[in-house]
């Protein structure tokens, strides 16, 4: 069970250095970053004790991963299976749980620790196989798999859009435009494996020129419903949309030429810090789509030359 | 016609193919064998294009990369894409287009369930009919009758016989001497990253012979069993 864990610490410091964290640096920024989230949220919202609880137990009940359990099933013993489920679940919490003893919040500690230990007991189904149907049959990959997990945001997108209409506020509207395109560019985040770039009979350019043309296409197809109602409501500020949706497909650009020139498993630090620079300061973009371009080129020419 | 002269691949320090010099023509099935670990996999990787290697490999039709179809050992599926989607990229990544994948599907195979939860053979076979759909004119594949079923097997067998036929390029790799007897017109033996014999068909038992006569019984006494 000793190597168990170690090996989990190791793993988890490996995972640190694939999205380019130094792990020490990690160590610290971490927690002080967690501990200014949970006060911000204790702050902003009425009942965050109990809202910061349920959040506790449901992150426990989603970072359970069914495989990972049937393995350690298999390799130890029923007892030590389950003392390694119910520490791993508890290492999950405690963070949060030091922050509601902080807070004083002794009967809320107890109800998670509880709810945490008990959930240790309950077996979560494997994947489901349910099939979520998708417009984007044409060109599948990015938006095909992006949209099946996350297509729950896409409702609170459509939402604040027509919440806009109802309190009067047009930036409303802007904002879940701009939520759609940023969404978006979440889809490319993720390099792909080397094989689903080298199939394409395609040049570099040709190659980005492709995912860029599809990007496009389908991002507009799923702000279009936000536009129209913008533009029903705000015809004589439909321009400002317009511009933000330009705004937006810029930026999901910028995205998607960065995975190509960081080649990365998942958003490194600097494509993370890149990506708020941009928000702050859009014209950036410019300068940072023509230079990431060309080293994206660079990259996709040892595979699609 | 495929010619590879002096290919050499390393990793690092870790030299993985010596000196390969090989010559595929069309009409032709090649089997590579060897030990795991021997160089099969980064061999066919270099074939294909998607490895850089030091030496040469040409094709008298052009850019060989644009026609090849790579079945790698494990394919490897991205989450939430159905089988028919898999197909489908696979079909948008040459220009091909195909009207109905349900005609084509020559497996059987659940084509509107997430590819991801399919079978070691229904990943096989899915990644199999991908390449097939592409209209390749080279086909490198990597242990294509793993974990695939018997019915499945005859006729991986078949479309082999009719690739033969159309004059394409199949360079494959097995295991299993049975079923590189019924496929293979040559067969060529790398051991530590070097060509150490290559034969026709009549001579395929020696090869077999000299695999089968490294120290197997003292690798396994060593277990204590």
């Amino acid at each position: 069970m000793k190597f168990y864990f170690s090996l989990l610490f190791k793993r988890l410091n490996r995972q640190l250095k694939d999205l380019g964290i130094e792990p020490l640096i990690a160590s610290i920024i971490f927690p002080c970053l967690f501990y200014w989230v949970s006060l911000s949220f204790f702050d902003k919202f009425i009942y965050a004790n109990y809202l910061y609880s349920f959040i506790t137990i449901l992150i426990v009940f989603v970072i359970s991963f069914p495989e990972h359990d049937d393995f350690i099933k298999q390799q130890f013993s029923p007892n030590t299976y389950r003392s390694i489920k119910i520490i791993n679940h508890l290492l999950l919490v405690l963070p949060f749980v030091c922050f509601l003893l902080f807070k004083l919040c002794y009967f809320e500690v107890l109800i998670v620790v509880v709810l945490t230990v008990l959930l240790s007991y309950v077996k979560k189904p494997n994947k489901i196989n349910f099939v979520i149907p998708t417009p984007f049959y044409r060109w599948p990959y990015e938006f095909t798999v992006g949209f099946r997990k996350t297509y729950l945001v896409f409702l609170f997108s459509y939402g604040i859009s027509i919440l806009s209409i109802y309190v009067d506020n047009f930036n409303l509207g802007v904002f879940a435009i701009l939520s759609i395109f940023f969404l978006c560019s979440f889809y490319y985040s993720k390099l792909e494996p080397q094989f689903y770039i080298w199939v394409h009979a395609e040049s570099p350019q040709g190659f980005l020129k492709n995912k860029i043309r599809i990007a496009g296409t389908y991002s507009f197809f799923l702000s279009l419903p936000i536009l129209v109602i913008l533009f029903i409501f705000y015809a004589d500020q439909i321009h400002i949309a317009f511009i933000f949706e330009l705004l937006g497909f810029l930026y999901m650009v910028m995205y998607i030429i960065m995975k190509y020139a960081f080649n990365s498993s998942g958003v490194s630090m600097l494509q993370g810090v890149i990506g708020v620079l941009c928000l702050l300061f859009p014209p950036a973009l410019l300068l940072i789509i023509p230079y990431y371009y060309s080293r994206a080129i660079n990259n996709l020419n040892k595979l699609l030359k | 016609m495929i010619k590879i002269t002096s290919v050499h691949k390393a990793y690092g320090t870790n030299q993985v193919l010596h000196n390969i010099n090989l010559s595929f023509r069309s009409g032709e099935i090649h089997g590579i064998v060897g030990e795991n670990g021997a160089g099969k996999t980064t061999l066919f990787r270099c074939v294909s294009g998607i490895e850089s290697f030091k030496g040469t490999i040409s094709y008298n039709k052009g850019a060989i990369k644009n026609s090849v179809g790579f079945l790698p050992t494990n394919p490897y599926f991205i989450s939430k894409i159905t089988g028919k989607e898999y197909l489908q990229l696979l079909c948008n990544a040459r220009n091909i287009n195909v009207s109905d994948f349900n005609e084509k599907n020559i497996f059987d195979l659940p084509l509107k369930k997430y590819a991801e939860t399919y079978s070691t053979g229904m990943k096989k076979k899915l990644a199999l009919t991908g390449i097939l759909l592409q209209n390749n004119d080279v086909f490198i594949l990597d242990e294509p009758f793993n974990g695939v079923d018997v019915h499945s097997n005859i006729i991986i067998n078949q479309v082999l016989s009719k690739l033969k036929e159309r004059n394409k390029i199949i360079i494959l790799s097995s295991h299993i001497f049975s079923t590189l007897h019924e496929t293979c017109d040559y067969l060529h033996y790398l051991k530590n990253g070097m060509i150490k014999k290559s034969v026709d068909k009549a001579k395929f038992d020696y090869v077999e012979q000299e695999m089968k006569s490294i120290g197997i019984e003292a690798k396994i006494d060593k277990l204590n069993l």
